[in-house]
């Protein structure tokens, strides 16, 4: 299965879509000094709905999106929510067989905090002060309590995006296994 | 077949992996980081409307989010505003609150530590846009005089400098960041370094060397300014930071400590940009 003209679209206008989102009403959410992250949900329901490759590219094109709005290093954010999409692919797939109600919901919640920290770590890496400290606590908390409010709206939008098109297919994209089917 | 797969996945998340840090690398050095700039101001630009919009229309609700998580802080803050109350409701009587926010607005284009320099009021659009980076943005840019390494205060004291410029918004990097580092004095004229701790952590107080005195509790601490021949200043002499609030003498005579700032930085909604030539 591929990723059709339309699904990259879709694609597109959701990211665009969650980008606003963010930068204009999720920003000004301040809970324990932090906001909560619609963009790291993205790559976390692309990973968990379409698989490792799928994941990556969907997290790749947020994380550029989202670099957009602050200023850390530009592509820390595609960085992270590449290896956040690539990853999430394979904790949903060691999480097949126990469809238990709301699993993925605990998934993306899972991958957003999950991403965070990984976001932090992978910036002290590249030399930002401040990027582990005290406040990545409640940063982690923040972006928990919002996955858990915005991770099924993501799931939806995601699901959206991947669903195969009636029309001929577009730009191939390799089917890196859906953790999903 | 599996074996293939997962290769071709691999191979996928290495050229996306390759292609991001790339693309950070890229971000430090000259041109592409300044086509990255230009960039993120075109987005600061176009969103700015829409963000100034939104702040306007969904204010209070981030508050009523917010208020649930924080009841034992807000319990606090009701007694003093309860306090308050009276003062308050007296002078709503007798003024509107365009006409405060135009004293506001009055009172730091005369904050006497700011001295001659002129102040450029602007308000408050957004707080920080992302969690690792305490800053705000403000809705001023290069074409109302702002520039890149400009100091911006409050009508209490220093709360930051400017990081980042479009044509309509600037980002204002808070003083609670680590990156900040500001040279300040107090009134005996013994020199200190203040840096940041992250957002609502106070500042970090470290002498220059080997100093005789340690500065007390509640102590006043300004902006340094430029000494002699010694590099250009980032902020210019006499602007207010904050108050120590602990300090203790180290063997070998270094002093450290820990400061608060005088503005209050997670409420910030009028400020001024202080014109001071940004150091080159």
């Amino acid at each position: 299965m591929s990723m059709s003209l339309p699904s990259w679209m879709r694609l597109g206008a959701v990211v665009l879509a969650a980008l606003l989102v963010q930068v204009c009403v999720l920003d000004q959410i301040v809970v324990f000094g932090a906001h909560p992250d619609a963009m790291v949900l993205l790559a976390a329901a692309a990973g968990i709905l379409g698989g490792p490759v799928r994941g990556a590219i969907v997290g790749f094109g947020a994380g550029l999106a989202a670099d957009l709005a602050v200023r850390l290093p530009y592509g820390l954010s595609a960085l992270t929510f590449t290896l956040v999409g690539f990853g999430a692919a394979y904790l949903a797939t060691a999480a097949a067989g126990r469809d238990l109600p709301g699993s993925r919901i605990v998934l993306v919640v899972t991958v957003a905090v999950g991403g965070t920290l990984l976001y932090g770590l992978i910036g002290a890496v590249l030399g930002q002060p401040g990027m582990v400290s005290s406040a990545l606590g409640g940063a982690l908390v923040t972006v928990g309590l919002g996955a858990v409010v915005l991770g099924p709206v993501a799931l939806v939008a995601l699901r959206w995006v991947l669903a195969p098109s009636a029309g001929p297919a577009g730009l191939s994209v390799p089917h890196g296994g859906s953790a999903s089917a | 077949m599996a074996a293939t797969r997962h290769t071709s996945q691999r191979i996928s998340l290495l050229m996306l992996v390759l292609a991001s840090v790339t693309i950070i690398t890229l971000d430090y050095h000259g041109e592409a980081s300044r086509a990255i700039g230009h960039v993120r101001d075109a987005f600061a630009d176009a969103v700015s409307p829409l963000q100034r919009g939104v702040q306007a229309v969904l204010h209070p609700l981030g508050d009523i989010v917010s208020a649930p998580f924080h009841y034992g802080e807000l319990q606090t803050e009701n007694d003093q505003l309860r306090a308050e109350i009276g003062a308050l409701s007296r002078e709503l009587n007798s003024q509107s609150y365009a006409s405060n926010l135009e004293r506001e607005v009055q009172d730091l284009s005369n904050v006497p530590f700011a001295g001659n320099l002129p102040v450029l009021p602007a308000e408050v659009i957004a707080p920080a846009t992302s969690n690792f980076q305490p800053t705000i943005e403000i809705e001023l840019g290069s074409s109302g005089g702002v520039a890149v390494g400009m100091p911006v205060i409050s009508d209490k004291g220093l709360i930051g400098s400017v990081t980042g410029v479009s044509g309509s918004t600037a980002t204002v990097l808070l003083i609670s960041d680590p990156r900040q580092m500001i040279e300040v004095a107090d009134l005996a004229g013994d020199r200190f370094s203040l840096k940041g701790e992250g957002p609502g952590r106070p500042l970090q107080l470290s002498s220059f060397g080997a100093t005789g005195r340690r500065p007390k509790v509640g102590t006043l601490l300004v902006t340094e300014g430029q000494i002699n021949d010694e590099p250009a200043s980032a902020y210019p002499a006499g602007l207010g930071v904050g108050t120590v609030v602990s300090s203790r003498s180290l063997p070998g005579g270094i002093v450290t400590g820990t400061v608060q700032p005088l503005a209050d930085l997670g409420d910030l909604q009028i400020v001024g940009v202080v014109q001071w030539p940004p150091t080159a």
